[in-house]
């Protein structure tokens, strides 16, 4: 038996679940709309290089095309217009990039912070879960804006970036949700005979936790977190629209409307320079909304696939 | 009626699961008929159909199933219903006061909020309204006769509300009153009805100190207790047939003996019929009068119980009845396994397992023949009925 | 028996705490095993029977150290010198002798800890009653079936491979079924996979938590064939829990029957099923249904519940509801009588107060 041989046997159940997923996926027109918006995004993200060749060393950064203060429509060459001088089609672009940068990596150290704090609490009991569960509730009552004012304003002079606080404060506020989730599970699944099985075998706690808990009690946070990657971008660019966050000249979605702000009432009428908020905006509205319907997906998908079984 | 009429024929029930994985073939033509104040019992492996047989009966088909064609009919006071014909309203009025079931597990068929009498009282509630209204109008008028100021003022309030309830029972007068704190309690003496009725129905079953097992909650009752009062909710209203999916299978076996006598008994003072799905031989031979007996979707052999267990004809009637754990004798199995119904064994769905096989069995699916009165088989060794290829 | 059993239980205890009030503590206990004593015989099948709250299950994840026990000694693999030797050292009240302490410590399972407790977990294992519950669904057969060579180092690589697929073989698998999950299967393959996991470090003795109950019955008699099977080829010693006679008659080479916590008979299966002699025993067998219609019961033999684990009835816990009830049984608890042919029974019927 050949090491490719037993290599194909080994994915090839998690091969049948993909295709099971993806026929689901097939069956509701919201999930597939919800994927396909997310997949353009993230072939947007990946073709940033391509589409805005960047100018800069640092390719985050909007091109300066122009030293006039007030806003350029679109044209040929500046296809999403010029505000305050940076050309929007360029921040749009990479602001793809941003924004699953943020949203991600917020999600993703969410994720492992509650996972582990959720799962000790859960499977230890006692003391120990109830130190855990008083320190989350603790953390709860932190505001999340508020925080994030704060890092920045501490953290920036020391040398970070303003994103990066912005990040940090809501990693630190994003984990409580999660670990009451995952704590539940872990909870309800705790006593299952197999649990107890594995322990007869002689697993350590270790390996019990790592094998057979997380498998199992992770799917409720995967879907509570891809429907919150968006809400973490929404938030981070209200954060950047009011000017904590991203540093100047960033491509970011919040960053490039917050430009807007001086410009949406004009002598001109109210209309004058849409494409300042308008085009980001519908950036950032699409994206979040691929997200949310792709988490939708997700529990249609992952509840009644293990009922079903 | 007549004792021996037919209360629900089953014709030609066919039944599929459209799944991912492929088109469940899960009832290929059922052919059953339940008699008046029978207790048929429905034997059969997990999967082979016995449960969603007797939920069809009452109109009840969970998605992804689909009843393709077939033919299912109710007879109550001479008339005949059609329960596939109808709406799912009409089906409501028929569950519960005609056709009741109770399942396997009586702690997942309680509300755990609720006592035992809010329960069985929802049940009354639904079907028997106009006449609990009557019986309070009739206390009502009682009092009234000696009441004076104040009070007879609330009870004539109170009349009038329930003649709303008798006549309208959604009538937006009561849907408010019931919202609005003082007025709300005018629903004080129909509960008390209620009430006992609910205890009347327990004392009538049987069911030992049913004023305190009324006010009990769920969780204060024991297994068997539980699933009495199940089997009360059931036979609240007095159903002509009462299905009975299993009710055994979790107790204790001095418990289970305890509710087949109780049922047993029950049997000979209510008229209902019990259709009892099973998979232990043993109960059916304690409790059932006729035993039909099932197989990957289809029934293989009906009989009344004396001549099933002494006289088996189908095949695999008498590999189960053999493999029943006896002591000294070795063990017998039906060799191989039940068969997935998504792809199903051409002709007899046994015939796989089946030491008789012959090349017919492969080919052509067997009829239900009657063979001897009242004993049908559907197996090619008793081809046209009556003649046996031994 | 003249040779030392395998597995000596004494007086085995286990009490499950129930908390309450405001500061949670301790207020009540449920006494699920409450004083039991034990032989297993090395390669026999012992049938423990007896209705839920009897404490059979807790009893055999005890005596495997699933849970840990609120007094008593379990004895595994003592030889009968030593047995002897502890029983003399305990009854003439030595407790703190470092002779006792000594062997304690080697044959007694109850103070096993870390390392010699893992070490236990090859030799004891358990078949779950519910194969849907008791397989983790998002693990590979081969790796749930693999994992106890792993865990205990047994194996690795192509040795582990190939161990797997050889037990998955004896129980009537094959290779293609490795790379399946779970819920692949039916109920009975299933179980079988719970029996192959179990058996695959060779274990000397096996708790099988009522394992043909949640399988189908034509496929029952397959797996209970597989189980005798497999005792005569890997010399195993079995703990059966059932609350299913029939299935425990035809396995089980002696049976013991529980109520509440204690053992009230014991005796070779073929004495036991001809002549109950504990009046629950006889309630118990008179109970089950009978696949014949001719043979219908009049009367239910055993009437009300099962009292509460947490408040056992004074003396003989069965009084209540025994028909034979005596004044002595409300107050003295009867001990095992050795009425002959190795069959015990704990009822003053046959005590020597009782028969007073």
């Amino acid at each position: 038996m050949g090491r490719w041989e037993n290599f194909r046997k080994e994915i090839d159940p998690t091969i049948k679940e993909i295709k099971f997923m993806l026929y689901k996926i097939r069956k509701s027109p919201l999930s597939l709309a919800g994927a396909s918006i997310v997949v353009f995004f993230a072939l947007l993200a990946i073709m940033a290089p391509v589409l805005a060749p960047p100018v800069y060393d640092d390719p985050f950064q909007m091109p300066l095309v122009s030293y006039s203060a007030t806003p350029m429509p679109p044209s040929a060459e500046h296809p999403f217009g010029v505000m305050n001088g940076y050309d929007l089609y360029y921040g749009c672009i990479w602001g793809t990039i941003t924004a699953f940068r943020i949203g991600v990596v917020v999600v993703a150290a969410s994720l492992v912070i509650a996972t582990i704090i959720g799962v000790i609490a859960g499977y230890y009991g006692g003391i120990i879960d109830e130190i855990l569960m008083r320190f989350t509730d603790i953390i709860i009552a932190f505001p999340g804006l508020i925080l994030a004012m704060v890092f920045v304003s501490v953290l920036v002079p020391t040398g970070w970036n303003p994103l990066d606080a912005v990040l940090a404060a809501l990693i630190l506020v994003g984990w409580p949700t999660y670990t009451r989730v995952i704590r539940s599970e872990v909870l309800r699944i705790r006593h299952e005979d197999f649990i107890e099985a594995a322990k007869a075998v002689g697993c350590s706690d270790f390996r019990v936790i790592t094998r057979h808990i997380l498998p199992n009690t992770i799917y409720p946070i995967l879907i509570m977190a891809s429907l919150d990657i968006g809400s973490i971008v929404l938030t981070a660019a209200a954060l950047s629209f009011l000017g904590i966050g991203a540093p100047p000249g960033f491509s970011d979605w919040g960053q490039i409307i917050s430009y807007s702000r001086q410009w949406i009432y004009s002598p001109k009428g109210i209309h004058a320079y849409w494409y300042g908020y308008t085009i980001p905006g519908i950036f950032i509205f699409t994206f979040v909304l691929g997200w949310n319907l792709l988490g939708d997906a997700f529990r249609d998908i992952l509840d009644p696939m293990i009922r079903r079984r | 009626m007549e004792k021996n009429e037919n209360l629900i024929e089953i014709r030609g029930l066919v039944l599929r699961f459209f799944t991912y994985e492929g088109v469940v073939r899960a009832l290929e033509g059922i052919d059953l008929d339940i008699r008046q104040g029978e207790t048929l019992g429905l034997v059969g492996e997990t999967g082979c159909g016995k449960s969603v047989t007797a939920l069809s009966t009452m109109g009840i088909v969970l998605p992804p199933g689909k009843i393709i064609r077939g033919d299912i009919r109710l007879r109550k006071d001479g008339k005949e219903i059609d329960i596939l014909k109808l709406s799912e309203n009409d089906l409501q009025k028929i569950r519960g006061e005609d056709i009741s079931i109770v399942f396997q597990e009586p702690r997942a068929a309680l509300n755990p909020i609720f006592t035992v009498k809010d329960q069985i009282g929802e049940v009354l509630l639904l079907h028997r309204r106009k006449e609990l209204c009557e019986k309070v109008l009739k206390k009502l008028e009682k009092e009234l006769k000696n009441a004076k100021g104040f009070r007879k003022f609330i009870l004539n309030f109170e009349k009038s509300m329930y003649q709303t309830m008798k006549k309208n029972p959604k009538s937006l007068k009561l849907r408010i009153a019931s919202k609005i704190p003082i007025l709300r309690r005018f629903q004080n003496p129909l509960k008390d009805i209620v009430k006992e009725e609910v205890v009347r129905i327990l004392e009538m079953l049987r069911i030992p100190d049913p004023q305190r097992v009324a006010e009990m909650y769920p969780h204060e009752l024991s297994g068997g207790m539980a699933q009495r009062v199940v089997i009360a909710m059931a036979l609240a209203c007095n159903p002509v047939l009462l299905i009975a999916d299993e009710p055994t299978t979790n107790l204790d076996v001095t418990v289970q003996a305890q509710i087949l006598h109780w049922l047993r008994e029950l049997k000979k003072e209510f008229k209902s019929s019990i259709l009892y799905i099973t998979h232990d031989l043993g109960v059916v031979a304690e409790l059932c009068d006729r035993v039909a007996v099932m197989y990957a979707g289809n029934i293989v052999e009906i009989a009344d119980v004396y001549t099933l267990f002494k006289n088996p004809l189908h095949p695999y009637t008498r590999g189960l009845l053999e493999s029943i754990p006896r002591p000294g004798s070795p063990l017998k199995s039906i060799p191989g396994t039940v068969p997935n119904l998504i792809n199903p064994p051409p002709g007899c769905r046994f015939h796989t397992r089946c030491c008789y096989a012959m090349p017919i069995c492969s080919d052509v699916k067997p009829k239900l023949v009657e063979v001897e009165k009242d004993h049908r088989v559907a197996c090619h060794l008793f081809p046209h009925g009556g003649s046996q290829n031994e | 028996m003249s040779e030392a059993p395998l597995i000596k239980i004494v007086q085995l205890k286990k009490y499950y705490p129930i908390l309450g009030g405001l500061l949670r503590r301790k207020v009540a206990e449920v006494k699920a095993v409450d004083g039991v004593t034990l032989d297993i015989y090395k390669g026999e099948c012992l049938g423990v029977v007896g209705e839920s709250g009897c404490g059979k299950t807790t009893l055999g994840k005890t005596i495997i150290r699933l849970l840990d026990p609120n007094g008593g000694h379990i004895f595994f693999k003592a030889p009968k010198d030593a047995l002897e030797e502890i029983e003399k050292l305990m009854n003439e009240g030595y407790t703190n002798s470092p002779r006792l302490k000594k062997l304690l410590a080697e044959y007694d399972l109850s103070l096993y800890r870390g390392k010699k407790l893992k070490e236990l977990r090859r030799k004891m294992q358990i078949v779950y009653q519910d194969p849907t519950t008791s397989l983790n669904p998002r693990m590979l057969i081969k790796d749930i079936v693999g994992e106890p060579l792993k865990v205990q180092k047994l194996a690795k690589g192509e040795e582990l491979r190939r161990r797997v697929l050889d037990i998955l073989q004896r129980v009537g698998l094959t290779e293609k079924h490795l790379y399946r999950y779970p819920h692949e299967f039916s109920g009975g393959q299933r179980q079988r996979i719970a029996v192959a996991r179990a058996l695959v470090t060779h274990p000397e003795f096996v708790v099988l938590d009522e394992p043909t109950s949640a399988v189908d019955v034509s496929v029952r008699a397959q797996l209970l064939s597989l189980l005798q099977d497999l005792q005569k080829e890997f010399d195993l010693t079995y703990m059966f829990v059932s609350h299913d006679l029939s299935v425990v008659e035809v396995i089980s080479h002696r049976v013991a029957v529980m109520y509440l916590g204690k053992i009230v008979e014991c005796a070779p299966t073929e004495e036991i099923f001809k002549e109950p002699l504990h009046p629950y025993t006889q309630a118990l067998f008179e109970s089950i249904p009978i696949p014949d219609p001719a043979k219908r019961k009049e009367r239910p033999p055993l009437t009300g519940e099962v009292p509460s684990p947490v408040n056992p009835p004074s003396g003989c816990r069965f009084h209540p509801r025994c028909k034979y009830a005596m004044d002595i049984c409300g107050k003295v608890e009867p001990s095992f009588v050795d009425v002959g042919q190795g069959h015990l029974v704990a009822c003053h019927l046959y005590t020597k107060e009782g028969k007073k």
